[in-house]
């Protein structure tokens, strides 16, 4: 079946409140909304509860989806708007860059992969796991952008629709994301940029 | 994998080693000689792993829970609302009986033989509203 039909299928049967229904549609979309929400946010508490609170308001307003667009994009936009929200009411930056790019994400990375071996598949892994130190010290709007792309698969013109930025920002943004990362990967890498 | 392909920012010469990297992660090829390559292809993995910190595992059963019992306490208001008005309308007819049932019971039988027509009305009234939550147990749940 089509992700659409199927999309329809579902709202269809949560409207009618068929048993089981709604808590499928949570499964099957919490993961993107967790990503949306904890990438924002940074906080895992406040990041649960804005899921929760994204569910719940798409269950007051599930009669309103029309259908013509993946309900993942419809879903991840709310909860795009309440956590942007949560941190217009907290007063936190979404996409400010720290004065010093290196400063919000230096020591960890460099301190192992100043004497990385980077065939070795420890090392690698340890690489993976600064690294996504890393990511989640990025500023959050940039944590965002990667994520929807690289974890959650999502085109540009649907992070664009999530998000309502360009979609040239878009790309900007995970451009320069990638390339402070691999900046952090260059000395024990032996790269000559 | 993310598959979508796109042009990123194309005057940095590195945005084409990141749509290499890309490309062959994408593939799984094997490794590049470029370094740089590699380390995109580093990070690249790093931005699609899962994060480390995940909701709960019982998440969406909790979820769904707490919306049920929700409904049904506001179905039960909805119906105890109900249940307040058609009490309510059902004391105005039996008190004001004395002034309609007469007439009106003269076109259906002689009345001599319904003696407690009001307070059998009262009666019925209150068993159909007592008996509102079971009508919705039977017949399942009503349609918002």
């Amino acid at each position: 079946m089509l992700p659409m039909t199927e999309d329809r299928q579902l709202v269809a049967e949560v409207l009618a409140h068929r048993r089981g229904a709604f808590e499928r549609l949570v499964k099957r979309h919490q993961g993107l909304v967790w990503t949306v929400a904890y990438r924002l946010v940074q906080h895992p508490e406040d990041a649960r509860d804005l899921c929760q609170e994204t569910f719940l308001l798409v269950y007051r307003k599930l009669s309103q989806y029309r259908g013509d667009s993946p309900l993942s994009g419809w879903i991840a936009r709310i909860a795009y708007h309440l956590a942007a929200r949560h941190q217009q009411r907290k007063r936190l930056p979404m996409a400010v860059m720290p004065s010093d790019p290196d400063e919000a994400m230096d020591d960890p990375l460099l301190k192992v992969m100043d004497a990385a071996d980077v065939e070795s598949t420890h090392i690698e892994q340890e690489l993976q796991v600064l690294l996504g130190q890393a990511i989640e010290r990025l500023p959050p709007m940039q944590g965002l952008l990667l994520s929807l792309y690289h974890l959650e698969e999502k085109s540009i013109s649907e992070i664009s629709s999530i998000t309502g930025q360009p979609e040239g920002t878009i790309k900007n943004s995970l451009f320069r994301a990638r390339q402070r990362l691999r900046g952090l990967l260059e000395p024990a890498m032996g790269v000559v940029a | 994998m993310n598959t979508h392909q796109f042009n990123s920012p194309a005057a940095d010469p590195d945005d084409l080693l990141q749509q290499r990297a890309e490309r062959l992660e994408i593939n799984a090829d094997p490794r590049d000689p470029d370094a740089r390559v590699e380390a995109y292809r580093q990070v690249i993995r790093a931005a699609g792993a899962a994060l480390s910190q995940q909701l709960p595992a019982d998440f969406a059963a909790q979820l769904a829970r707490q919306i049920e019992l929700d409904r049904r306490e506001l179905r039960y208001l909805q119906w105890l609302c109900i249940g307040a008005v058609l009490a309510a309308s059902g004391l105005v007819v039996v008190f004001s009986a004395e002034a309609w049932w007469h007439p009106f019971s003269y076109l259906l039988v002689p009345v001599k033989y319904l003696p407690n027509i009001p307070w059998g009305l009262l009666a019925a009234t209150l068993a159909a509203i007592v008996s509102v939550p079971l009508w919705e147990r039977w017949l399942g749940p009503l349609r918002d």
